[in-house]
C-alpha cells in the first residue's frame, strides 16, 4: 500500500550549495561573576540531584564551564572525575559514551576542546541532547574560536569569561529537554495556521527581503510557542532543524521580549557553518499587544542592521487596508489560543487515540496533537509523554523497526515507520490492533488534507 | 591432580561439548575478566596488588593497573549517583559490567568487544551480559567457593590468588552466552519436556537453582560422557560423582546461607543431586555426615527406581513416540517466573553439553533470527513490557519482516520469533497466527 506522506517532501537538510564564508568576530571576555550567595557543597549536591538532567560542561583539561544547578566551583571535585574518565578512556585509543547503574544514566561527549556530561533517570537518547548542548555552546563561540581560545590563552583558561551572559541559553536548551520530546531538537514544529494567512506572511516575509535587496541577507523566521509559523530563505539556502532550534532557543530568551525593541546580535549556527557567524535582528512586533510572536531576519553582514529594520517595517506595514486586518486577527488568533491538531477532527472511532506525535523523514517537521481526556492531569500527560520518549527511542536505537503495538493495562501503543515517516500514538487499553490501524489510516488522511495547516509545505525563496 | 572430590575438577575436563549456533562462547567476544580486592592496592605505587585475578595473562601490568583502576574509580561517581552494586560503561570499543560482591568488597569486571560481536553475530545486551559473566560466577562462588574467600580471610593472599586462577581459568572458556540474550537475562531452567539434560523435580531455593543446573549441565555432567561411553562399563550401574561429597552454601527461605553436602548420583543418563545439611555443631566432621554406609544406602534405594526411570526416558526419547514435538517453523521462548521453567526452539540435545555426538538439533526449523531481530526481543520486552504487571502484549515488526511477539498472561512469558512469510502482512495476520501457534503448541501451559 502506498502511503502519502502528510508534511511535504522539500528537504530540510541540503546543503550542497551552501559553501558560503561567514565572518569571525571578537567575543568580549567579562570576569567571572562570584555567586552572590555561597553554598555550601552538600547544598549544591542536594541541589543538583534534585534536577530530572545535572548537565556538566568542562575543558579537556578539567576546568568547569558549566553545571545547570550553578555554583560550578563548589563542584570542582565531581568535574575533575567527569573529566579523568574520559581522558583515560582516551588514552586507551577508545571513547567512552556511557555509564549506567540502576536508575541512572550518565552519557558523556568528547567534542574537542570540551567535554560535556549528562546525567539523568530518562536515559532516552541522552548522546543526542548532548550534541545539541554542544552546538548551543558553539552558537555562541562558533568551532574555530572555540578550538584557538585555548591554543592563544592556554589550556587552564576559563571559558566562563566568554560564555557569561549566555549561560541562561545553555540552562533554557538543558531545562526544555524535560518539557518535549528529544526528536523536538532535530526537527521543525509549526504553529498550526490557516493556510491562507501562512501564505500571506510568507509571500510579504519574502517579498520584502526579496524587494530589498541585501546581498547576504539569508533568512527569514516568524516564531512563536517555539514553533515556526513561517519561513522563507534566499535562494536555495536552507537551515537545518538544529540550527533552527538555536534561533528559537535564543529567541526564547526572556530577556530580549520588550516591546517596539530589536535586537542584533551575532550567532553562529553549526550545521549551516560552524566557523563564523550571522548576525540575527529580533524583534517582536506584537509584544505590547499581548502576542508572542518573533520576527527573526539573518544575515551574513555586520551591517545589515538598518536594512533589516527597514524590512521588518515593511513586512508589518504591507497591504495596509482589510486583507492585513484579516490576516492581523487571524493571526493574533492563532498565536493567543494555539489550536494544535484535535484528535476528534479525524472522526469516529477516534475516541481510542489518546495521543500522537507524526514525524515526516523529509522535510524533519512534527505534528504533536493537543491532550485529549482521559489525558487531563499533569502526571497523566506526563506518563503518556514518557511511553512516547520510550517509543522515540526505540525508534532511533532500532533503526530496522517498522511496526510496533504494545498492550499494557495502562494503554496501547501503535508505532509505525515507514521510509517517509514515524508516527507514534498512545491509544486506549481496549483497542485492537485492527481498530488501531483503521484509526491511523483516518488519522493520516485527516493530516494530509489538512497538512498545510499543521506543516510548511513549501519554502518561498526570495 | 586435582582430586575428583574437588569441584574444581569438573572444569578441567578435556571433553567439552561443541557449541551449538544458537550459543556462543564468551571468551570468543571478551577482551578482559578481573577480579580485583581495592584495599590492597591503597598504598601509592602499590596499585597492582588489588589485581587478584587477571584475564589474559599477556596484558601488561600497568595497563591491568589502569584498567582495574578504572573500575575502582567508578565509586567516585556517587556522588551524582549514590547506589553502586553494579555499573555498566559503553565506550565506543567496547562494553563492560563491573559488579560489586562479597559485601562490596571485591570487583568483577569483564569487558566485551563490540567488534567481535559483531562478527559472532552477538547482540550485545548489557543487562544479559551482566547476569551471565557477573552474576553467575558469583552465586556459583556463593555455592561451591566460599572456602576462596576463606583463604583471603585468613590473610593467605597467594592461595586465594591459586584458587581463583583455578577457578576462572576452567570456569571462563566454558562459559557459554545465548545469541537470544534473554534467554540468559530471565535465567530460567529448562525443564524435562523434550530432550534429555532438563530439569525434572527440585526442591532447593529458586535462586540457587539456575546457577546450580547450569554447573551441572554444563561443567560436571559432560564429564560423566567419557566412562558412560566405554563399552565394557555395566550401563545400568549407578554411580556417585563426589566420592567425597563438598560443601556448597545453599540460600534458605530468608536468602541466608546455609552450609550442606552435595551428593551427585548418576544413574543411565539420569541424575540426581542431593544436599545434606551440616549440623549446627562444629565439631562435626564432614565423614559423620555423610558416611560410606549412607552412600551405599541411597545407592542400593536409588539404583534400581533410578535406572528404571531413566530406562523409560530413553525408551521415549528414542522410540517412535519421540517426546520431541514436530518442528516448527518459528522460534519460541516459554518462561515461568514461578518455577523458573523455561523451554525454547534455541535449545538442543547438545546444547547441554550430554552427548557429544549430535551437533545442534534444534527443534525449529525456521532460521535463525537476525542478530538486529534478537536485540529487537531484548528491547521491546525490558522497554515494554513491564516487570510488575501480569499480563501485556507486544508485537514489533523489523524491516526484514521478522515479527516479534510477546505475551505476558499470569506473569508467563512467551516469545515468539516468527520469520518473514507471505501470510503474514499485516498485525491482524500476525495476531491470528499467534492465536493459532498458542492453541496448538501451548495450551496447555499457556493461557490466551
Amino acid at each position: 500500500m502506498e502511503i502519502e506522506a502528510p508534511g511535504g517532501s522539500e528537504s530540510f537538510t541540503e546543503d550542497d550549495i551552501q559553501n558560503l564564508s561567514l565572518q569571525q568576530i571578537d567575543l568580549p571576555e567579562q570576569d567571572a561573576e562570584t555567586a552572590s550567595i555561597m553554598e555550601s557543597d552538600e547544598t549544591v549536591l542536594d541541589r543538583l540531584a534534585c534536577l530530572p538532567y545535572q548537565a556538566f560542561v568542562l575543558s579537556e583539561y578539567g576546568r568547569p564551564i558549566f553545571v545547570n544547578s550553578g555554583n560550578e566551583e563548589q563542584l570542582c571535585s565531581l568535574f575533575a572525575v567527569i573529566g579523568i574518565f574520559v581522558s583515560r578512556v582516551k588514552l586507551w585509543g577508545d571513547e567512552l559514551m556511557t555509564i549506567t547503574s540502576k536508575d541512572r544514566q550518565i552519557q558523556f561527549l568528547h567534542r574537542t576542546p570540551l567535554i560535556l556530561c549528562i546525567v539523568s533517570k530518562y536515559g532516552e537518547k541522552l548522546d543526542e541532547q548532548l550534541e545539541v548542548l554542544f552546538e548551543q555552546i558553539v552558537s555562541t563561540l562558533s568551532r574555530a574560536q572555540l578550538e584557538s581560545v585555548y591554543r592563544k590563552k592556554g589550556d587552564n583558561y576559563d571559558l566562563r569569561r566568554l560564555l557569561r551572559g549566555t549561560d541562561r541559553l545553555i540552562e533554557s536548551s538543558v531545562s526544555s529537554w524535560r518539557g518535549t520530546l528529544s526528536s523536538i531538537h532535530s526537527a521543525i514544529s509549526v504553529l498550526p495556521m490557516n493556510p491562507g494567512d501562512r501564505e500571506f506572511l510568507s509571500a510579504t516575509m519574502s517579498g520584502c527581503l526579496g524587494a530589498a535587496k541585501l546581498d547576504g541577507a539569508l533568512f527569514g523566521v516568524m516564531v512563536a510557542h517555539r514553533q515556526i509559523a513561517s519561513y522563507v530563505r534566499f535562494k536555495n539556502y536552507v537551515m537545518h532543524p538544529r540550527d533552527m532550534n538555536i534561533v528559537i532557543n535564543l529567541v526564547s530568551d526572556k530577556s530580549l521580549q520588550v516591546a517596539e525593541a530589536q535586537t542584533w546580535t551575532p550567532i553562529c549556527l553549526p550545521h549551516f557553518n560552524d566557523t563564523g557567524f550571522f548576525y540575527a535582528y529580533i524583534a517582536y512586533p506584537w509584544e505590547a499587544k499581548g502576542i508572542p510572536a518573533c520576527l527573526v531576519l539573518l544575515s551574513v553582514k555586520r551591517d545589515h542592521f538598518d536594512g533589516l529594520n527597514e524590512v521588518k517595517k515593511r513586512i508589518l506595514f504591507k497591504k495596509i487596508g482589510s486583507e492585513r486586518e484579516i490576516f492581523f486577527g487571524n493571526f493574533s488568533t492563532a498565536v493567543v489560543k494555539p489550536n494544535l491538531f484535535a484528535i476528534s477532527q479525524i472522526g469516529s472511532n477516534s475516541e481510542s487515540l489518546w495521543s500522537f506525535v507524526y514525524r515526516n523523514h523529509l522535510s524533519k517537521q512534527v505534528c504533536i496533537s493537543a491532550s485529549k481526556i482521559p489525558l487531563i492531569s499533569r502526571e497523566e500527560r506526563w506518563d503518556s509523554r514518557s511511553d512516547l520518549r520510550k517509543a522515540d527511542a526505540l525508534v532511533s536505537k532500532e533503526g530496522h523497526l517498522r511496526t510496533l503495538f504494545v498492550r499494557n493495562t495502562k494503554n496501547s501503543l501503535l508505532i509505525w515507520v515507514t521510509d517517509k515517516f514515524s508516527l507514534q500514538c498512545v491509544f486506549g487499553p481496549f483497542v485492537s490492533a485492527i481498530v488501531a490501524f483503521t484509526v491511523v489510516d483516518k488519522l493520516l488522511k485527516s493530516l494530509k488534507s489538512h497538512e498545510q495547516r499543521y506543516f510548511i509545505i513549501h519554502t518561498p525563496s526570495f | 591432580m586435582l582430586s575428583v572430590a574437588n569441584p574444581l575438577y569438573f572444569f578441567t575436563s578435556s571433553v567439552e561439548a561443541p557449541t551449538p549456533l544458537s550459543r556462543l562462547r564468551i571468551a570468543d567476544v571478551m577482551d578482559f575478566f578481573f577480579v580485583v580486592h581495592p584495599d590492597s592496592g591503597r598504598k601509592e605505587g602499590d596499585e597492582h596488588k588489588r589485581i587478584m585475578y587477571f584475564n589474559p595473562k599477556v596484558e601488561a601490568l600497568d595497563k591491568q593497573t589502569e584498567i582495574t583502576g578504572f573500575a575502582e574509580a567508578l565509586q567516585f561517581l556517587r556522588e551524582i549517583e549514590e547506589e553502586f552494586d553494579f555499573r555498566t560503561v559503553s565506550t565506543q570499543k567496547s562494553d563492560h559490567v563491573y559488579i560489586q560482591v562479597e559485601k562490596q568488597k571485591f570487583i568483577l569486571g569483564i569487558s566485551l568487544s563490540k567488534q567481535m560481536a559483531f562478527h559472532s553475530n552477538y547482540p550485545l545486551y548489557l543487562p544479559a551480559v551482566k547476569k551471565t559473566s557477573s552474576v553467575i560466577p558469583t552465586r556459583l562462588f556463593r555455592l561451591f567457593f566460599s572456602a576462596i574467600f576463606g583463604s583471603f580471610r585468613e590473610n593467605d593472599e597467594e592461595k586465594f590468588k591459586e584458587r581463583l586462577e583455578l577457578f576462572f581459568s576452567r570456569f571462563l572458556p566454558l562459559l557459554k552466552v545465548q545469541r537470544l540474550p534473554i534467554l540468559d537475562q530471565l535465567g530460567g531452567v529448562e525443564f524435562f519436556y523434550h530432550f534429555p539434560g532438563k530439569l525434572l523435580y527440585y526442591s532447593i531455593s529458586k535462586q540457587d537453582l539456575p546457577v546450580l543446573f547450569r554447573y551441572l549441565t554444563q561443567n560436571l555432567l559432560p564429564t560423566a560422557i567419557a566412562p558412560e561411553l566405554e563399552p565394557t562399563r555395566a550401563a545400568n550401574k549407578g554411580r556417585f560423582f563426589y566420592r567425597n561429597p563438598d560443601d556448597v552454601e545453599l540460600d534458605d527461605e530468608e536468602e541466608l546461607l546455609e552450609r550442606y553436602q552435595m551428593i551427585v548420583y548418576r544413574c543411565l543418563n539420569a541424575t540426581v543431586c542431593m544436599f545434606v545439611r551440616f549440623p549446627d555443631v562444629e565439631t562435626s566432621s564432614k565423614e559423620q555426615i555423610v558416611s560410606r554406609r549412607m552412600l551405599r544406602n541411597i545407592d542400593a534405594y536409588l539404583e534400581t527406581d533410578l535406572s528404571n526411570l531413566a530406562s523409560r526416558i530413553g525408551d521415549e526419547i528414542g522410540g517412535e513416540n519421540d517426546l520431541r514435538p514436530e518442528a516448527t517453523d518459528f522460534h519460541y521462548v516459554y518462561f515461568n517466573p514461578a518455577s523458573l521453567s523455561m523451554t525454547s526452539s534455541f535449545s538442543s540435545t547438545s546444547s547441554e553439553g550430554l552427548d557429544g555426538t549430535t551437533a545442534s538439533v534444534g527443534v525449529a526449523k525456521a532460521p535463525p533470527p537476525p542478530v538486529d531481530v534478537n536485540r529487537l526481543v531484548c528491547e521491546t520486552l525490558s522497554g515494554f513490557v513491564s516487570e510488575s504487571e501480569e499480563f501485556g502484549e507486544c508485537f514489533a515488526k523489523s524491516e526484514t519482516d521478522w515479527w516479534v511477539v510477546i505475551k505476558k498472561v499470569n506473569s508467563r512469558l512467551l516469545v515468539l520469533l516468527l520469520p518473514p512469510s507471505s501470510y503474514q502482512q499485516s498485525l491482524a495476520d500476525v495476531q491470528s497466527r499467534t492465536q493459532v501457534i498458542v492453541k496448538s503448541h501451548f495450551k496447555a501451559i499457556f493461557f490466551n
